[in-house]
């Protein structure tokens, strides 16, 4: 118990940093049909202007906060009406290889503003750790899963009850139909971009105080997880969150017990079995109409 | 003379001026570049030496990505795994059985194939995204196996490649410089644009954009859909293998970490520039990658106005990076063919 507890609460921490991930990278591909490769670099953005935010410049951490998720949400903004709306009808891989320039981009911004060099550790939460028999377990590995599962929670509820989370649920499930009842689907797209970005963030600063360095190099994030939405089924955002606390689990359990080295052996190999035997997911619709 | 053969001739004549002129400008390259009448220019000869080297090494593999890409339609990101099998196996070849350079090129074309066929016959199932996505897992499971391998029977300073040696009658040549390997990479070049242009233009070729319009409607046009898949898939693994283990053997070794995922990217970057519709279109957009970097440094030298911004002098690096982002923006958004659309736009008019 003394190893398996630890892994298991570090693999829901990094399931619910996942989930997070994820869930951006769902909500954008639902609404806009992009495969969004720049999740990666959207992500490395939240986070270093989280560092310069929380780390460089002190500030309040709402006001901190608050500065990220501004920041993201324009970005959002930027993203929808210079790329994603130009290329609504073009074919699916220039949707796909029009992002990786968009990650170039940002990644280029990056290395400009903060150079290529290892950042200062994002330390927000409570050092430290607690004991449950002979197990220890990271105070701040809780504070993550609580932290997503109220994000999760609360973006939910949005989906649920609100006037434009009702108006994204239509967009999504039929945009024709949307745009005959009235749907302003072009503000539905951008709002997407910039919800999608803001949840994205909130899973990159959450994952910032779950890994031990920060550098150019934390971008792979965004491609790590991809296997959650697959597995969760792309079209799915309650699938999105269970793909990536299973995706946690199973990269720190493989990880722990055999070798870091063999992590994305099991999280891309069952990123193909899902492929092959059930493509669209744990959760996802049979065929996604819009690829 | 067969019509696939008639067709070719056509395209040949056609083009005999323009090829002309590149090979003019291919074989008079080199002498250009070492007599040094170049040198008022101030342009980093050395480094475009390498430059054009390595251009050349991916034009092969970005010409066989765009086989997948451009003319079957298939979108895969397999492309760095391959270019790893291609460098296990040349590595293996070359320390395990002793094999000469030019004996293992050909060699390793034959390992890409039979394993590009193999992960294609699990591939041929998906379309589109799904495919793209068992491609990138295809990727980081290839990349687990080579960061095993590496460690394990070539030690932790990777696989080191012996410059190889042509032996003629009594003269021995080791190609250790820019200038020797330049000869050895054209010829790897030609040869392989040769023969899949040659493969392009057959029945089986023209097949692939049936395809790519539409897969239900090729078969109905008496395309075996499935056939014509792993054959291209097979081809442009076995080509992008080699260029790996060429570019392994021109760069000396290989480490853990020559493969990251973003070499992926560097090729998408190089088709989408040069245009995903033709082969020149990764032979350019291969040459654009590699030799953009060298011309930017060079006009922050020299130019007077650009020189003098500090601002600019700083971030060198991450210029050529965001160009190359802009570029791939700009380019789908507004001329998805690309700068090989636009020569052939130029032609027209």
């Amino acid at each position: 118990m003394s190893v398996f507890l630890p892994l298991l609460t570090s693999g829901i921490a990094l399931g619910s940093v996942y989930a997070a991930i994820a869930l951006g990278f769902v909500l954008v591909f639902k609404s806009s049909g992009i495969l969004n490769f720049a999740q990666g670099d959207f992500v490395m953005i939240a986070i270093y202007l989280a560092i310069l935010c929380f780390v460089t410049l002190r500030l309040p951490a709402v006001i901190a906060i608050l500065f990220v998720f501004a920041a993201m949400g324009a970005l959002g903004l930027l993203v929808h009406y210079l790329v994603a709306k130009p290329l609504i009808g073009k074919p699916f891989f220039s949707l796909v290889l029009a992002t990786i320039g968009v990650g170039l981009i940002l990644h280029a911004v990056v290395i400009g503003f903060f150079g290529v060099y290892e950042q200062r550790p994002l330390a927000l939460f409570t050092p430290g750790v607690f004991h449950i028999g002979d197990a220890a377990i990271s105070y701040s590995d809780v504070t993550i899963v609580i932290i997503t599962f109220a994000v999760v929670g609360a973006f939910a509820a949005i989906f649920r009850w609100s006037s434009i989370g009702l108006r994204m649920r239509a967009v999504a499930e039929n945009l024709e139909a949307a745009v005959i009842v009235g749907i302003d689907t072009d503000r539905v797209f951008a709002i997407t971009w910039i919800v999608g970005l803001i949840v994205s963030a909130i899973g990159g600063i959450l994952y910032a105080n779950f890994t031990s360095s920060i550098d150019l190099s934390i971008s792979d994030i965004g491609l790590a997880a991809i296997p959650a939405a697959i597995i969760g089924g792309m079209t799915s955002i309650p699938g999105a969150v269970i793909g990536g606390l299973l995706l946690g689990l199973i990269e720190q359990i493989a990880s722990g017990y055999l070798g870091a080295q063999w992590r994305d052996l099991f999280s891309f190999g069952s990123l193909f079995i899902v492929l092959m035997i059930r493509p669209q997911g744990l959760f996802g619709r049979a065929e996604i109409v819009r690829v | 003379m067969s019509e696939a053969t008639r067709v070719w001739m056509a395209g040949v004549r056609k083009r005999t001026v323009p090829a002309l002129i590149l090979a003019l400008v291919a074989i008079g390259f080199p002498f250009v570049v070492s007599s040094g009448i170049l040198q008022w220019t101030t342009f980093p000869m050395s480094g475009l030496f390498t430059a054009v080297n390595l251009a050349l090494t991916a034009c092969v593999g970005a010409a066989a990505f765009n086989l997948l890409v451009g003319y079957a339609g298939q979108l895969s990101m397999a492309h760095a795994a391959m270019l790893m099998v291609g460098t296990m196996a040349a590595g293996w070849m070359s320390s395990r059985w002793g094999l000469n350079f030019f004996a293992i090129v050909p060699l390793v074309g034959v390992t890409g194939a039979i394993i590009g066929a193999i992960v294609a016959l699990p591939a041929l199932r998906l379309r589109g995204m799904y495919l793209l996505l068992a491609t990138l897992a295809f990727h980081y499971i290839m990349a687990t196996i080579y960061r095993w391998f590496l460690p394990t029977f070539f030690g932790f300073v990777g696989i080191v490649f012996p410059p190889p040696e042509i032996k003629w009658g009594g003269i021995a040549i080791v190609l250790d410089s820019d200038q020797s390997w330049y000869w050895v990479l054209l010829v790897f070049a030609v040869l392989s644009l040769w023969i899949m242009a040659r493969y392009v233009g057959t029945f089986e070729g023209r097949a692939l954009a049936a395809i790519d319009a539409r897969d239900k409607g090729a078969a109905l046009l008496g395309v075996n859909v499935a056939r014509s898949k792993l054959i291209v898939f097979t081809v442009s693994s076995a080509f992008v293998a080699m260029s790996g283990a060429v570019s392994g053997y021109f760069l000396g070794a290989r480490v853990e970490d020559s493969f990251p995922v973003s070499v992926v990217l560097d090729y998408a970057v190089m088709i989408v520039v040069g245009g995903f519709s033709s082969l020149t279109g990764g032979v350019i957009g291969a040459f654009f990658f590699y030799v953009t970097p060298l011309v930017i440094e060079w006009l922050m030298r020299t130019l007077p106005g650009l020189s003098s911004i500090a601002l600019l002098k700083h971030h060198i690096n991450e210029i050529d990076l965001g160009l190359f982002g802009f570029l791939i923006v700009i380019i789908l958004v507004r001329r998805p063919d690309g700068l090989a659309g636009l020569l052939r736009a130029g032609r027209v008019s």
